[in-house]
């Protein structure tokens, strides 16, 4: 009986701290620009596209460039494998997944939120202005 | 009014339908049962009139209810048109509710001649009782005047409004939801969590009358039919991710999928430990433990998916829903979690008094093989629930915010399914109670050294990519052979309705197969394809030959699928990636679809990414003031003075904008100042011929720069009369991938699924007549030492006296 418990019990010990070491190598923290510079290693940062800034799709690398403002206001150029997202030039906010390579940001992944009036609202509202 | 009204309706009977079946319980009498089963099909009648009047609405175009004019429009017809039922949040709960009850009238049906209608609805009417909360909460019949008061809409203004068709419109349903898998897919995936519910009615009635083991047999076809339809409703995922998203894979560890595949996983697990505690008379707590975690699981998926607690790590769209839906739904998940868990811990003791069997499996047994099994689902469930959830534990130990990369699930799923295959490959060898060692070690050496010779074959030919692969082919080609085996045997004795548990087996075979030849040989190469001009990749030649519009006749849209020629070894067969520009987003931006040329051993998968055109004729790009030559007559220049807006709404084409440009157009003889036309319409320019002696010229492209209109340009084609400016030629930019044995990922997903549905059928009928209540499991040599079922337990009738 006690037997069984422990083997059990170090069996389930193993398997979860072998996934939660996995997990820890696999999570992708959160950062703004400056903790992505010095963190080097992969990270994800959440701002918006700056508008005045160029953006541009090179079809021939495949490369998507644009310039992201973090929530502190810094700026970085980001440098995406793939196409310019959907819905892009909508987005209210971008997270950008990936590593600081030299003076830009590679990203491996672009996430686009956009504003929640154009998820749900009304285009039925009498316009005031 | 009256829909509204309906609602609360609803609620309020839901509350007196469980006050009723739990004074029933309390009391253990007959008339209050009666009473609240009445009132169960008010409630029943209630869910569909509401039901019903949401879909008149949506069939209507009522857009006077902010769900019917946010999800659907006149432009949309059936099928999709009803798809907007549940394509928002108040919809879907209603489309739950409503399965619910009627699965709660089948559940009626049979707990009552059993006996234990009354504690079984009792836990069951306490799900529909929060579901008609959430949907008082979330009432998918508000008016616009109420949604937008504080935006300043009046009933008055949307009955002034209601005669313009153009104003009086919904916003329609997002193109990516415009696909016959996914609008099946939230029903399924409904089904499937009302089946689920069941279950734990179940294990819940029987903990509270102290019978421990009879609700895991009256739980089995539920187990089962919920593994079916979530199992169906995780497979229409994943088609429609392929087919219509473009990612290239049917499955991508989002959070959304997670939290479906969790609820499933436990379920599968339950269903085995079931099978072990009706042969054994173990393992009684932890199906208890199991059937309340996998309903819990079923909440907790929909707390993470619809309170928006994941917004920033999905892919999918989150909406708000606003912070009373997020305590109710967290109020929803713990309430279940603490009543099914509190109840367990006070009959804990109990249950080990009424154990009959005592000790631990044999190591060499089915049932201890099966329990290995289950463990090794349980862990898969837990890595997911871990990775998915990782985001909300980060933050409530105040870490920093972090997200999971997919790989954190591949890496840990290798083995773990590695494992499961070789498991259940032993399971079926083994036999109930205790297994001879000759036999066990015969049955997995001609298993064990057939997979291993053919996957070796495999991977000496290149078939296998590499020797990770070849042992996860290794693992799964022995359970493929022995649940073969048992197939074969099956069959010739003429038994196919109990091929199901077998076939489902084989089915999981053939997935993992495909799934790992497909994650680890697939390839994928970027094509700028110019129209008419062809390149080649992957020994195919493609050639883009232009494009069609589809659905011309919705003026919510502009539907473009390409055609494009995919030829090898002289066959030519066409691929049509989809560009779709919507009012949905305003056609800021397309919706790309993948076009797919389906072979027998791979895929060819044309994801479009960008479109362009590229200019056959001499083209002048100015800015502001400047002054250039032009191309084909040197000794003339164009000088761009202004850009010229004053035409913008008189435009001749309708719906364009009409563009102008004024030029100075200097020549060896004469200047001349004239203004270029371009329509601007669909996202496209569509120029307008200025002719000035012999030269044509064609105003394409107005490039604006935001920030400094000064710096904005604008590109003019220029010929001559003689040879006319060529329009420019389509470009389509692509990620062209092959996809090796996708066919057999979803000739898996098939067979899986077939044989769960062979279970499900077998389990229900053999529901209906007791006396051939035999188990797939059970057409094993006869060796164990435990009866099938004792007679006490498979008649409800002589089942345990309460207390």
């Amino acid at each position: 009986m006690k037997a069984r418990y422990l083997i059990g019990a170090i069996a389930l010990i193993a398997a979860l701290s072998g996934s939660v070491y996995l997990l820890s190598q696999s999570q992708v923290q959160y950062a703004t620009i400056s903790e992505a510079r010095t963190l080097g290693r992969k990270v994800q940062i959440k701002g918006r596209w700056d508008a005045a800034a160029e953006s541009s799709y090179d079809q021939n690398r495949n490369l998507f460039r644009f310039v992201l403002i973090d929530d502190q206001g810094n700026r970085i150029p980001v440098e995406y494998q793939g196409a310019k997202p959907n819905n892009f030039e909508l987005a209210h906010s971008v997270v950008v997944r990936g590593r600081v390579e030299g003076n830009h940001f590679h990203a491996t992944e672009i996430l686009t939120k956009c504003p929640s009036k154009y998820e749900g609202s009304s285009p039925m509202t009498p316009r005031t202005e | 009014m009256l829909a509204q009204l309906i609602i609360h309706l609803c609620f309020g009977t839901a509350l007196a339908v469980a006050i009723g079946y739990w004074i029933g319980t309390i009391q253990q009498k007959e008339a209050p049962t009666a009473v609240a089963r009445t009132l169960y099909y008010v409630l029943v009648f209630l869910v569909m009139s509401a039901s019903a009047i949401l879909l008149v609405a949506i069939a209507t175009h009522n857009f006077d209810f902010t769900y019917v004019q946010a999800y659907s429009s006149r432009q949309l017809g059936p099928p999709f048109l009803y798809a907007a039922f549940y394509s928002g949040q108040e919809g879907s709960f209603l489309l739950w509710m409503l399965l619910v009850s009627i699965v709660g009238i089948a559940v009626i049906e049979y707990s009552r001649p059993r006996g234990i209608e009354a504690e079984t609805m009792a836990f069951y009417s306490l799900v529909l009782v929060f579901l008609s909360l959430m949907l008082v909460a979330k009432n998918p019949f508000a008016y616009l005047w109420e949604t937008f008061a504080r935006e300043g809409t009046t009933r008055e203004f949307i009955e002034a409004i209601k005669e313009d068709p153009t104003r009086y419109e919904g916003r329609g349903l997002n193109p990516v939801l415009q696909n016959y898998w996914i609008m099946i897919h939230p029903p399924m995936l409904f089904t499937g969590f009302a089946a689920m519910t069941a279950p734990f009615a179940f294990a819940m009635a029987g903990l509270w009358r102290r019978q421990y083991h009879d609700w895991t047999r009256l739980a089995q076809p539920w187990i089962i039919a919920a593994v079916l339809v979530l199992g169906i409703g995780i497979t229409l995922g994943g088609l429609w991710a392929y087919e219509t998203l473009g990612w290239g894979g049917f499955w991508a560890w989002d959070p959304v999928e997670n939290s479906s595949l969790v609820p499933w996983l436990l379920a599968t697990a339950l269903l085995h430990t079931t099978l072990v505690q009706r042969r054994t008379k173990g393992l009684i707590r932890t199906n208890f433990i199991l059937a309340i975690a996998a309903f819990g699981a079923v909440l907790y998926s929909t707390f993470l998916t619809r309170s928006g607690v994941l917004g920033d790590t999905s892919v999918h769209s989150f909406v708000e829903p606003g912070y009373f839906v997020y305590v109710l739904l967290l109020v929803f998940l713990l309430s279940f979690l603490g009543l099914g868990f509190g109840l367990l811990l006070l009959r804990w003791r109990d249950v080990s008094t009424q154990t009959v069997r005592r000790g631990m499996f044999a190591v060499s047994s089915r049932e201890f093989l099966l329990s290995i099994g289950s463990i090794l689902l349980l862990l898969s469930a837990a890595i997911v629930l871990l990775g998915t959830s990782y985001p909300i534990v980060a933050e409530l130990i105040g870490k920093s915010k972090a997200a999971i990369e997919p790989q954190f699930y591949n890496e840990l799923h290798l083995p773990l399914v590695a494992a499961m295959l070789i498991v259940n490959g032993l399971s079926l060898i083994a036999v109930w109670s205790q297994t001879p060692p000759v036999r066990l070690a015969k049955g997995i050496g001609i298993a064990g050294g057939a997979s291993i010779v053919a996957a070796a074959a495999g991977l000496a030919f290149g078939i296998i990519p590499n020797w990770q692969a070849a042992l996860a082919i290794v693992a799964a080609a022995i359970p493929l052979i022995i649940n073969g085996q048992h197939i074969l045997r099956l069959l010739r004795n003429r038994k196919p309705m109990t091929l199901g548990a077998f076939l489902s087996h084989v089915g999981l075979a053939i997935l993992v197969i495909g799934i790992v030849q497909f994650a680890w040989t697939s390839t994928t190469t970027h094509l700028r394809l110019v129209e008419g001009v062809p390149n080649a990749a992957f020994g195919y030649t493609f050639t883009l030959l232009g494009k069609e519009q589809l659905e011309e006749h919705l003026r919510d849209r502009e539907k473009y699928r390409y055609i494009v020629a995919v030829e090898k070894n002289g066959v030519e067969r066409y691929a049509y990636p989809i560009v779709y520009y919507s009012d949905f987003n305003r056609r800021q931006a397309p919706f790309l679809e993948p076009g797919i040329i389906s072979t027998l051993g791979h895929d060819v998968y044309l994801a479009p990414k960008a479109l362009d055109v590229e200019d056959r004729s001499p083209t002048v790009t100015l800015t502001k003031g400047q002054v250039q030559r032009i191309p084909i007559d040197t000794s003339a220049t164009i000088e761009l003075r202004a850009f010229d807006m004053s035409r913008a709404q008189m435009s001749d084409i309708p719906g364009a904008l009409m563009l102008g440009l004024n030029v100075r157009l200097r020549t060896t003889s004469a200047t001349v100042d004239t203004t270029l036309y371009t329509y601007f319409h669909e996202q496209a320019f569509v120029p307008k011929k200025t002719v000035i002696g012999d030269l044509v010229f064609e105003l394409i492209r107005i490039e604006r720069n935001q920030s400094n209109p000064e710096r904005s340009t604008a590109t003019i084609r220029v010929g001559t009369v003689t040879s006319p400016p060529a329009p420019p030629r389509q470009v389509l930019v692509l990620d062209v991938s092959l996809k090796p044995m996708i066919n057999l990922v979803w000739c898996g997903f098939v067979i899986l699924l077939g044989g769960v549905l062979l279970s499900t059928i077998r389990a229900f009928r053999t529901h209906h007549s007791p006396s051939k209540n035999v188990q797939a499991h059970e057409l094993q040599p006869k060796q164990s030492s435990v009866s099938p079922h004792s007679a006490r337990e498979s008649h409800p009738a002589q089942s345990l006296p309460r207390r």
